[in-house]
């Protein structure tokens, strides 16, 4: 039936099945490696489908049947949520490579190929993966993940923990495996514990923040003033603890700056200000800190009632001279308020205090200028928490895994010390067997053995090359005195060791 | 005569090779993971082209000791095949299969790669 269509026609079909081929081919390695786009699957699931009709329709019977069952295939491994057998993950490419095979043949030369055999392989692999149960290895990738709600995760520091502490122990459980669907299965629960750990660790400022805008325009309405909320917030992501201290504070400085700022319109248009004032929030990354920043441009700090107040409350003596910004600093002394009554907004005098104190507990500082008649500024400083790490980089011994100590060791080499130093594999319970891929140090056969100096610690260790100064990625954070954690160097994941929590390593220098 | 073989890149798999007159033996023993991908390929790589200088009959594969091979090792050997049915019939030469039946993962693979070119591989376990 082929022979009867156009050349063109079917040298079309052979070029566009290829692709879909190879297109089937590169999601389905995806999919097994734990690695899960639902847009991928549904072309995929289309590409397939569409290859069957086409090749119904110019007459490759063969490849038809094959696609049939490369359909049943893909449908089972969609029931087992991509977690196969071997035997079903092993069948599936060379459902696509056989698939290539007769695509590219041309039309009557497919002799040798026993299609009827190959089928029947399947469908056994069919009914024997129908009975063997399964777990899931899914890692949720591209959009699902970047679908982040505006809210913080907030999760408790110790649950943090134990997930990167299982999160690592699953790495060393990868590394250890002799290989396989068990190795691969390892890898993937690593990629999902790692990349959940990742996404609860930070929260992007954007969202979480910008929703203050709809929330001040409801209550500009409420206290009779027309208000614009700007902000400006770029990318910033930061972790859930600087999160809600930053989301805090922002609830509090525009409310503030609402009720006591912002003139009505009435007073704004008197002072030849535009009726509608606004607020803006910025937030910028500076010198290794976020600096987020709430201006007004109303009324500013009546500096007269804020240090008649201060008298008032013996916070200063009547005869005291304090500068503007003395008196601005007044502002966040605990209870302080210029206003006579308490509005249901501010006024309580709790909320600078309360923001500088939110501030204060994660590392921060608050800062505020005003001009009177001009507007107020309020300027809060976080510090950002550092993830990159300085670490000195080397080769277990045997070269199969690269290994690391922070940088505040000072390693030195010994070329004689190889057999009564600790061996790091062996304190860390890895079999010599254990082994990672593209490792770039170069390893050397010698018996080599490291020196690490931290203060009054001093270890001996073997190694299998000198140990590089490099700056690493912490990926997966664990507590100081974890003995282990995963971090990533030029994109390759190390083990950093603690030595001075390795059992059997720790020892006082002489 | 022994047959140098690109040389091993991870601990898990083993390789050597052995010319037997218009023969070539290969011996596979330990682990194939995704890992071992690229060692397998120069392999394969290397026994093709041996084959055809020697213009041997048979090349011998010895799976009897390899526990575990992934799916991107098996493809390079559904490339060889398909290389090897591209040749002319004069210079094809057949590849016989030893399997070891206790290896659950040879059981069905095999028989499915062999399903590629059943004129030129046969299995024998």
């Amino acid at each position: 039936m082929s022979d009867r269509l156009p050349d063109a026609l079917i040298a079309r079909f052979r070029t566009l099945s290829l692709e879909r081929v190879g297109r089937v081919e590169a999601t389905w390695n995806s999919l097994i490696q734990g690695v899960h786009d639902d847009e991928a699957i549904r072309t995929m699931a289309h590409d397939v489908h569409t290859l069957k009709g086409d090749a119904k329709i110019v007459g490759f019977d063969e490849v038809h049947a094959l696609t049939q069952k490369l359909e049943e295939l893909l449908a089972l491994a969609a029931q087992q949520r991509y977690a196969v057998s071997e035997d079903l993950e092993l069948v599936v490419t060379m459902a696509t490579q056989f698939l290539g095979m007769l695509l590219r043949k041309k039309a009557g030369a497919t002799s040798g190929i026993d299609l009827v055999g190959f089928v029947r392989q399947v469908d056994e692999i069919i009914r024997e993966s129908r009975t063997v149960p399964v777990t899931p290895r899914i890692v949720p990738t591209g959009p699902q993940r970047q679908q982040r709600e505006a809210s913080i995760d907030r999760l408790s520091e110790d649950t943090r923990q134990r997930l990167a502490v299982a999160a690592t122990t699953t790495f060393l459980e990868y590394l250890g495996a002799r290989g396989g669907t068990s190795r691969t299965r390892l890898r993937g629960v690593w990629d999902t514990l790692r990349h959940e750990l990742a996404s609860i660790r930070t929260t992007p400022l954007a969202p979480l923040l910008s929703r203050h805008a709809t929330a001040a325009r409801d209550l500009a309405v409420e206290l009779g003033k027309s208000v614009v909320v700007n902000t400006e917030l770029g990318e910033l992501e930061t972790d859930a603890r600087v999160a809600e201290a930053l989301d805090l504070a922002v609830v509090h400085i525009v409310r503030n700056a609402l009720d006591h700022g912002i003139e009505s319109p009435e007073r704004r248009t008197a002072a030849g200000k535009p009726t509608t004032g606004t607020v803006t929030v910025r937030a910028k990354e500076l010198a290794g800190a976020i600096e987020l920043s709430i201006s007004d441009d109303g009324t500013g700090i009546d500096l007269e009632r804020v240090r008649a107040r201060a008298i008032e409350r013996g916070l200063i003596q009547a005869t005291a001279t304090p500068s503007k910004r003395e008196l601005i600093e007044l502002v966040f002394h605990p209870g302080f308020s210029t206003r006579d009554e308490v509005s249901e907004v501010s006024g309580r005098g709790v909320g600078m205090d309360a923001v500088r104190t939110g501030i204060a507990r994660v590392g921060g500082s608050v800062q505020m200028t005003s001009e009177p008649g001009q507007g107020s500024t309020v300027t809060v400083n976080v510090p950002i928490r550092r993830r990159q790490i300085h670490a000195y980089q080397f080769l277990a011994p045997g070269g199969t895994l690269s290994l690391a100590v922070s940088a505040r060791w000072t390693p030195t080499m010994e070329r004689d010390g190889f057999d009564a130093a600790l061996d790091p594999l062996a304190a860390i319970q890895l079999g010599v067997g254990s082994r990672q891929t593209s490792l770039e140090l170069p390893h050397t056969k010698e018996e080599l053995a490291v020196r690490l100096r931290w203060g009054f610690l001093e270890v001996a260790m073997k190694t299998g090359s000198e140990p590089v100064l490099v700056t690493g990625e912490r990926i997966c954070p664990t507590n100081d005195d974890y003995p282990l954690e995963v971090i990533s160097i030029k994109g390759q994941e190390t083990l950093l060791l603690r030595p001075e929590h390795l059992p059997g390593m720790q020892a006082p220098r002489a | 005569m022994k047959l140098d073989l690109p040389s091993s890149t991870g601990p898990l798999l083993r390789v050597e090779g052995q010319i037997d007159g218009k023969a070539i033996l290969l011996k596979f023993s330990g682990e194939a993971d995704v890992e071992a991908k690229p060692e397998i390929d120069n392999v394969v790589r290397k026994i093709h082209e041996e084959a055809l200088k020697l213009e041997a009959e048979r090349v011998e594969v010895d799976l009897r000791q390899l526990e575990f091979m992934n799916s991107s090792c098996f493809k390079v050997f559904v490339s060889w095949l398909g290389s090897v049915q591209d040749l002319d019939a004069s210079k094809q030469y057949r590849i016989h299969l030893l399997s070891n039946p206790n290896l659950h993962w040879q059981r069905r693979s095999l028989a499915a790669l062999s399903c590629f070119a059943v004129d030129l591989v046969t299995i024998t376990t």
